[in-house]
């Protein structure tokens, strides 16, 4: 007789859901830069719009965790896994309001031209969207060594942002009449530094399951 | 408090909406002492319903009016409406036998017959009529849905007092199972049981609750959290009759309960 068959069943589709809403987000995000380079304004409105969808989802897995914790009496790993459950759906939730904040920095940005390349904004999306992942695999094996191998990564966005801030500064410093639009980009590329900043805290998480010592990462 | 009694739970429930037992304002008194005050809810079959709340708060005389048991006290008297499908199970045609046939019973310590395993679960069939070879194929097969027949399946003709604590216990829910009930009332099941066996019951009370109703009375209450989906929380009144305090889904009860004395008592403020 397997025992507890039904808690585990639970915990498990919390751990799903998890997964589920880690893809949404990093479907919003990619797109997100996508929306930016391809100027296309619909779909920075389909992703603002999909951000409450992922709300309500973050909202369902805490009553889920809340519901488990009451009746099920998680102990000792299970009980580390809800409460890490907890906080990387928070931050999750919060990746996607950076995806619609990005959403919402496209249709300002509309029709301007660029004002810098695009490819340093092309190379931080693909690497936190890469980290965001990753980061859910890692979730799901309960793996240690990846999570902090991803967490050192930030590095990685944190210098693409320095670039891109850098670059962006000399432009509003040559043509003072750039500085709004130059600031719009600035937010969209701090959008993506502080996502992969929230993929760290990701990785603390995991760590924290896997050894129940809650260390800082990054 | 009606209104939430009848809505079907929202835990890990299958199809658990028709009321399998009721009851409707029903008091009950022991002599003169009222030790259920106008009791009203539905018990969902297919479903585990837990009563929790203080000593002495009646949990145990309302799981036993269920199935007339407490006709054995005397000057016990009911008044209400205590049905089973939708009859009244006090009416002076029910025969009370085939009543407690249809409502099965699981008591707090476990109470094998001094007699053989085999006999401990033939004995109810037999006594409803059936014969040999009928009789074997029910013993093997409520033993099996006990999840005990492989334990004991070499040794049916030993003595049901030589098994363990939680094996007898198993094998009072295989008697129970085996005059084929509708509904089981279980009476702190798991109280006499270490944490082993306590889980094992509890899984096969999740199993069985595809089946059929199951009540459990329980001072535990994370065992009426683990196992249960809708939950009946009993409170003493002032003059010390049994009320219900609140009814609801188990997950809503254990989350958010509306009544401030199942708050207090679930949270540990009143015992």
């Amino acid at each position: 007789m397997e025992v507890r068959g039904v808690y585990h069943k639970r915990l498990q589709e919390i751990q799903d859901d998890v997964i589920a809403i880690g893809d949404l987000v990093g479907d919003a995000l990619c797109a997100s830069v996508e929306a930016l380079r391809e100027r296309n304004m619909d779909e920075a409105r389909r992703i603002v719009a999909g951000d409450r969808v992922i709300n309500e989802r973050r909202f369902r897995i805490e009553e889920k965790c809340v519901e488990l914790i009451a009746t099920q009496q998680p102990l000792a790993s299970d009980l580390r896994l809800i409460v890490a459950i907890l906080n990387i759906t928070t931050e999750i939730e919060r990746i996607g309001d950076y995806a619609a904040g990005n959403g919402k920095i496209v249709l300002m940005i509309g029709d301007e031209p660029y004002l810098i390349g695009f490819e340093p904004f092309a190379r931080m999306g693909d690497q936190t969207v890469s980290m965001l992942r990753r980061s859910l695999r890692a979730f799901v094996d309960h793996d240690l060594e990846a999570a902090k191998a991803i967490s050192e990564e930030d590095d990685v966005v944190d210098n693409l942002y320095d670039q891109i801030f850098h670059e962006l500064l000399g432009v509003m410093t040559k043509d003072p009449s750039m500085v709004a639009q130059a600031t719009r980009r600035m937010w969209l590329a701090h959008n993506l530094e502080r996502a992969a900043d929230r993929i760290t805290n990701i990785c603390e998480r995991i760590v924290f399951v896997a050894t129940g010592k809650m260390e800082e990462m990054g | 408090m009606e209104e939430s009694a009848t809505q079907p739970p929202t835990a890990a429930t299958p199809s658990a909406t028709a009321a399998k037992l009721a009851m409707r304002h029903v008091d009950f008194h022991y002599g003169p002492f009222r030790a259920l005050k106008d009791i009203s809810l539905d018990i969902h079959d297919r479903a585990i319903t837990a009563i929790i709340g203080p000593s002495g708060c009646g949990k145990s005389t309302l799981l036993r009016t269920f199935n007339r048991m407490n006709e054995l006290i005397p000057r016990t008297r009911v008044t209400g409406d205590v049905l089973l499908d939708g009859t009244g199970i006090y009416g002076p045609d029910v025969d009370v036998a085939v009543l407690r046939k249809r409502i099965g019973m699981v008591f707090q310590r476990p109470n094998p017959f001094p007699a053989s395993i085999y006999d401990n679960v033939a004995i109810g069939p037999r006594r409803h009529g059936r014969k040999e070879p009928d009789v074997q194929e029910i013993v093997e097969r409520s033993l099996c849905r006990a999840a005990l027949w492989d334990e004991v399946k070499d040794g049916l003709k030993g003595p049901a007092l030589a098994l363990s604590a939680g094996q007898q216990q198993l094998l009072c829910i295989a008697r129970a199972l085996a005059v084929e009930p509708e509904a089981i009332l279980m009476d702190e099941p798991c109280s006499s049981l270490d944490p082993a066996a306590t889980l094992e019951v509890e899984e096969l009370m999740l199993e069985l609750a595809q089946e059929y109703a199951i009540v459990i009375v329980t001072h535990n209450m994370q065992q009426a959290a683990r196992v249960s989906s809708m939950s009946a929380c009993m409170m003493m009144d002032p003059d010390r009759a049994g009320v219900l305090a609140e009814y609801d889904a188990t997950s809503l009860i254990f989350t958010n309960p509306k009544d401030k004395r199942t708050e207090d008592y679930i949270s540990g403020r009143i015992g």
